[in-house]
């Protein structure tokens, strides 16, 4: 990798489809794809918690030549590119070679895969088909993070709900 | 406190009372004449014992000499427009749109001014 690539969350979803990985997509890429019209820098995915399916993420996670994104390390760090080693962690903050990616076993707020696989929306994308987590929990979520990025983008997402209501 | 500053969503009507007959310098039992009720009515609505209906309210509003606008608007200036252009866009074209707003981002240099 040489040097941030520009997010591109078309290759990410698409190398994660090819692979066969098991996930919701979260946060503010979900929103984007529910109509929302803020921005992102990353994409946040929520696998599913089991050892085959963190085995199918490590390989996407080669193809994507994922490291440890870290401040003052602009190629991130390398490390241990394993179904295992994936099955150990909670939280990833990775850089790829298509951007950003964010990998959260229980995203704030929620119980994590199988509970938000059950209002999840289906979004078919030209290349790949992708699992959306519902505006509902994505709402939800930022609600529980409450950071001063969630909380900015909130009443967007609230305004977008009662719209597709 | 201006009466027209209270947001709906914190409405307490209590305290609206209280603060309209502070503003004409009435007391509870004043205002209770004035409207034709008791002094003790007028001493629940302001503890929120009991809710003045909105014709009451209006009627203590008016014997305290002030009104009070109830209108319903969204508490947020989220610009609505910009919602329904990408509701209309495909899920592939929102996804466009991302990768297109990161490039941008990238493309951006700090402006140096000289001189």
């Amino acid at each position: 990798m040489t040097g941030p690539r520009p997010f591109d969350p078309q290759r990410l979803l698409r190398v994660l489809g090819a692979h066969g990985v098991e996930h919701v997509l979260i946060g503010g890429l979900a929103a984007a794809l529910h109509g929302s019209p803020t921005t992102t820098n990353d994409a946040d995915i929520c696998p599913r918690p089991t050892s085959a399916n963190f085995t199918r993420l490590a390989r996407a996670l080669v193809d994507l030549d994922a490291r440890i994104r870290t401040d003052g390390e602009p190629e991130g760090l390398t490390f241990d590119r394993s179904g295992t080693f994936l099955a150990s962690v909670a939280l990833l903050n990775l850089v790829t070679d298509a951007g950003d990616l964010d990998i959260a076993v229980r995203p704030s707020g929620t119980a994590g895969y199988d509970e938000l696989v059950r209002s999840a929306v289906t979004y078919e994308l030209d290349e790949t088909t992708v699992l959306v987590a519902s505006l509902d929990d994505i709402i939800h979520s930022k609600e529980s993070a409450d950071r001063p990025r969630d909380r900015a983008v909130l009443p967007v997402l609230r305004a977008l709900r009662d719209e597709i209501s | 406190m201006p009466l027209r500053s209270r947001s709906l969503r914190r409405l307490d009507v209590g305290e609206l009372i209280r603060s309209a007959r502070l503003t004409a310098s009435l007391t509870q039992a004043a205002l209770a004449a004035a409207v034709g009720t008791t002094q003790s009515a007028v001493s629940r609505w302001e503890a929120g014992g009991d809710v003045a209906r909105i014709d009451t309210l209006a009627a203590v509003l008016a014997a305290c000499g002030v009104a009070a606008d109830l209108s319903f608007r969204g508490h947020d200036d989220v610009d609505r427009a910009q919602i329904r252009e990408h509701l209309a866009l495909t899920p592939q074209q929102r996804l466009q749109a991302q990768a297109n707003a990161a490039r941008w981002r990238q493309a951006m240099r700090p402006v140096t001014v000289h001189g």
